[in-house]
């Protein structure tokens, strides 16, 4: 089966620095997939890439089996993205707001598709209501709506739990979960929260300083390093603070 | 199950992107605001212009029954031979000042409001041709100058038509006509000029400022290069016709920065159309300034093609 990321000594320099180094990654179709990693750490960059919003200054990388660069428009057409700060058009409603980025994604009966979509999302009353007026929480809801109303393949989200409260994360988190198991759809998640990542992810990656440390299934990690606070040291030792 | 999708062609998103585009202009209370600005200064151009040729005429008929009792000659009506569309003279004065700043600050806006919102991330993540996305915006910037000069037209029509004495022939409304299809065009190179000012520019501030500054050269600084005219006679509607001092400089800045005078060309062109200006050879006539016209939209239109299909898909001004 072809893995729904593929990378290749994917790599990304700013001014000569580097922000991602040489990238080899694999991430099977399917996997909930956390992206571990401090601010900094290139997280977002590889995100970006993956995502098609920037060009790699070197190596390659696959979406669904196509390349980021020269089949952008193909990859992008199989993923969904949600970024950490979900912004829409403020004076709009957020069925407006979804029935324009419905129709770029060129679907055929978008009014159809936004209803399911905020149905799956549990969110119907938010169709109508202006986006300026939302809280963070429902923002990010509209903001998984509009990654999933062509059924991608794939979703990447960046820091999808970031600034909501207890509440919005727990549901946030379950959606993510529904998302996998009832459409099959891989999750490559972006955080830096651990408690996130054993609750949701089937398999990580620990980024430090643009370089991959660590890659393995959530389960064998688990099962390694017994529970979420060896985790949490696992991934200090790997990315220790003092470094960031 | 999967929804059956359809490729997005280029034909076909470049509606919806406009169409998005008005919807969020329309939202936009600077833009209105300016707009309705606009639109009072075209209907009170069309009073004032009414006003001052029925004084003129007002006040010849009252001198008369005077000249004749005193034997003196009677000379012609200053105003019988000219053409009724040339009480409209001051609207190519507001046209090239405020017309401009308006197309100008849609332009800008039009690209601006994508950037600052942030949802731009969201747009570039789609399947589309940036392509698509650059024409649907430079569509939606066409329209609503379109929409903004067709009501302009509609209020000059009716100011026309309601103000007594002032009869227009079928070739009247033509010229009419062509008069705010060439405006289109000429408000339509600053709009498109903001349009990539605001794609190229990080800075909202510097986006802004290039395109006024651009105008404001094209509007005061060319002319008085190439024709010596000051600023303030820049802005009265009837060209002063006084030939440029014999100069070495005026011989050098003549012909070298009057085929890029696109401000003083639209007025020539405009002050033909309507009929209030004599034919000026130092202009560059009706083809000549139509076709400077013409070259400025292709010129910017495919700058701010290029500017946009470059634009980075992280590009979010609210990060700024």
């Amino acid at each position: 089966m072809t893995p729904a990321i593929l990378t290749n000594q994917l790599a990304m320099r700013y001014d000569g620095a580097f922000a991602l180094k040489p990238l080899d990654l694999e991430v099977a179709t399917g996997q909930v997939f956390g992206f571990l990693g401090h601010n900094g750490a290139g997280k977002t960059t590889t995100l970006n890439i993956l995502t098609t919003l920037l060009k790699p200054t070197s190596g390659k990388a696959l979406v669904c089996g196509h390349d980021v660069v020269a089949e952008g428009f193909e990859a992008r057409r199989r993923l969904g993205y949600v970024p950490e700060n979900v912004r829409l058009y403020e004076a709009m409603s957020a069925n407006d707001n979804l029935r324009f980025l419905a129709q770029l994604s060129g679907i055929r009966k978008p009014d159809e598709e936004i209803r399911s979509t905020l149905k799956f999302l549990e969110c119907e009353d938010l169709g109508p209501r202006r986006v300026g007026a939302m809280s963070k929480g429902q923002r990010q809801r509209i903001g998984l709506a509009q990654a999933i109303l062509h059924r991608p393949d794939i979703l990447f989200l960046d820091e999808p739990t970031s600034g909501l409260d207890p509440l919005g994360i727990k549901t946030l988190r379950d959606l993510i979960i529904r998302l996998n198991k009832e459409r099959g759809t891989t999750i490559f998640m972006n955080t830096h929260l651990i408690s996130e990542v054993s609750k949701t992810c089937t398999s990580i990656g620990v980024l430090n300083h643009g370089q991959l440390v660590f890659h393995d299934k959530i389960a064998e990690v688990l099962r390694r390093f017994g529970d979420d606070t060896a985790l949490e040291h696992l991934y200090l030792s790997l990315a220790p603070a003092a470094e960031v | 199950m999967r929804q059956p999708m359809t490729t997005p062609q280029t034909t076909g998103i470049v509606p919806v992107v406009a169409m998005n585009t008005l919807r969020v202009a329309l939202r936009d209370r600077t833009v209105l605001w300016l707009a309705l600005l606009f639109l009072a200064m075209v209907v009170l151009s069309a009073y004032l212009g009414w006003s001052a040729t029925n004084t003129v005429n007002h006040i010849y008929t009252q001198a008369l029954p005077m000249l004749r009792a005193t034997g003196l000659p009677v000379p012609p009506n200053p105003l019988a031979d000219m053409p009724p569309l040339a009480m409209l003279r001051n609207m190519t004065t507001y046209i090239s000042l405020l017309g401009a700043l308006v197309a100008i600050v849609m332009g800008f806006q039009i690209i601006a409001e994508d950037l600052r919102s942030g949802v731009f991330p969201l747009i570039a993540s789609r399947p589309l041709h940036r392509a698509a996305y650059a024409g649907g915006k430079m569509l939606a910037l066409l329209v609503s100058i379109a929409g903004l000069l067709g009501i302009a037209a509609a209020g000059t029509a009716i100011t026309v038509v309601l103000m007594p004495g002032n009869p227009m022939s079928s070739a009247d409304w033509f010229s009419l006509l062509k008069f705010y299809s060439v405006s289109w065009l000429f408000l339509s190179a600053f709009g498109l000029m903001a349009m990539g000012s605001a794609a190229w520019s990080r800075s909202e501030s510097v986006a802004l400022l290039v395109p006024v500054t651009a105008w404001l050269v094209l509007t005061f600084v060319f002319p008085q290069l190439s024709a010596n005219i000051n600023p303030m006679a820049a802005l009265n509607p009837i060209k002063a016709m006084v030939a440029p001092p014999v100069s070495a400089f005026f011989d050098f800045t003549g012909p070298v920065l009057a085929p890029f005078s696109l401000v003083g060309a639209y007025r020539d062109v405009a002050a033909t159309l309507l009929g209030f200006a004599p034919a000026d050879p130092s202009s560059l006539g009706m083809t000549g300034g139509l076709t400077l016209i013409s070259i400025a939209n292709l010129t910017f239109g495919a700058l701010t093609m290029a500017a946009l299909t470059r634009l980075s898909g992280t590009r979010s001004n609210t990060d700024e």
